[in-house]
């Protein structure tokens, strides 16, 4: 064999082990996967492993509940997120002080973890999915000044609810369904006669 | 004498409003306002939830949270963009409210959401606009189109029921010293000042 052989083998084990153990590490940031095989990745958020049953307003976390998810996300992870800020978590789990948090709308936990739970992708209709990349992010990149893209199929989000059952959980409850006290619609169509 | 100075301070007190309330609005000449000055005054999700659901759209389609800019930006920058993002604009209200197309039976009259119309003026809609708007209109008719159907151009241009009468109603010469001292800006829309000289300078009409 010659120099050229060893250089072809060596090439051949060593490029396919680096990207795989690259993958590996990939998968490791992500520790909401990982959760579901390995239980110490509670302990990235945890400060024990929960047992079944045990319930604490803090859910022993790491951090103050309000502050947990931002080690790793930020507060404007997605359009919308900051507006959620400083609500009041009525109908779903909320921070130390009864307030909207990441884990409000996402269960950080995947299918599998908790037993029971089940979790849901941001699914929306194909009417919907339309809607937004030709009429709506076309406008927002002209409003903002940014290229903007639209994600049509929002997978990993883990949404306590199904989308829109998620949205009026809170802002169509019987209670606040007629929060906005919407007037009569003659009440405008009559105002500009002549 | 008396009279007269009430109806002269009147109208300056009126035109005055006007201005005041005309102020502000529109982002540069000639540009008009995206939203209506309250949009949570007069939208009601109560009053659009069946319709959404049966039109097959989600939540995400007036709020849609899954638009994203590439670019790094500063957290400030972010908010801005985030907080445009979350609420509807012009497009997506229009979309069914101003889209003449067969079959969309969604009100659209401007007036529903914009419940101040001096909003969406655009600047140089103002005294003797009747007799400039074919200039404008022939230099760029995208612009008008962004407010008026095409039918608001024909229902003057090629109407042929002339017994009808598209503006004022009938008798409105007799009431009509109340309705231009009320609101003088209203008139100038279509009059040059000259069209009320031509029957008040001859006498007669001196009230």
């Amino acid at each position: 064999m010659t120099i050229r052989h060893y250089l072809i083998i060596f090439m051949l084990v060593f490029f396919p082990t680096v990207l795989a153990s690259q993958a590996q590490d990939e998968d490791e940031e992500n520790p909401h996967e990982e959760m579901v095989e390995d239980e110490f990745v509670c302990l990235d958020c945890h400060t024990d492993v929960p047992k079944k049953g045990e319930t604490s307003p803090t859910y022993f976390l790491v951090d103050k509940p309000s502050e947990n998810c931002l080690g790793c996300h930020d507060e404007t992870q997605h359009a919308g997120a900051k507006e959620h800020d400083g609500q009041k978590a009525e109908y779903l789990p909320g921070d130390e002080n009864g307030e909207i948090a990441c884990f409000t709308c996402h269960d950080p936990h995947p299918e599998g973890v908790i037993e029971g739970r089940v979790v849901y992708e941001a699914e929306l209709s194909e009417r919907s999915k339309q809607f937004i990349e030709y009429i709506v992010t076309p406008e927002l990149t002209e409003a903002v000044g940014y290229e903007m893209k639209p994600d049509l199929s929002v997978t990993e989000v883990y949404l306590r609810e199904p989308t829109n059952k998620l949205c009026i959980t809170c802002h169509e409850t019987p209670i606040n369904k007629d929060w906005r006290n919407h007037p009569p619609w003659n009440k405008f169509t009559d105002m500009y006669t002549y | 004498m008396n009279r007269t100075i009430a109806i002269i301070a009147f109208s300056v007190l009126m035109i005055c409003f006007i201005a005041c309330r005309s102020q502000g609005t529109g982002d540069s000449e000639n540009m008009k306002s995206n939203a209506p000055s309250d949009p949570i005054v007069n939208y009601s999700h109560e009053v659009h939830k069946n319709v959404m659901e049966k039109e097959g759209f989600d939540c995400f389609v007036c709020h849609p949270m899954n638009v994203e800019v590439e670019e790094e930006l500063t957290p400030e920058e972010m908010i801005k963009i985030s907080n445009q993002s979350f609420f509807p604009g012009k497009e997506t209200c229009h979309f069914c409210h101003f889209n003449p197309q067969a079959g969309n039976v969604a009100p659209s009259q401007c007036d529903m959401c914009h419940i101040n119309m001096v909003d969406i003026q655009p600047k140089n809609h103002n005294f003797n606009w009747t007799s400039k708007h074919a200039v404008f209109s022939k230099a760029d008719e995208k612009s008008c189109q962004s407010c008026h159907a095409p039918v608001f151009c024909q229902d003057c241009h090629k109407r042929r029921d002339l017994p009808t009468i598209r503006v004022h109603d009938r008798n409105f010469r007799f009431i009509h010293g109340i309705e231009a001292r009320a609101n003088p800006r209203e008139c100038g829309n279509c009059h040059q000042v000259t069209f009320c000289d031509t029957c008040h300078q001859q006498g007669g009409y001196d009230y």
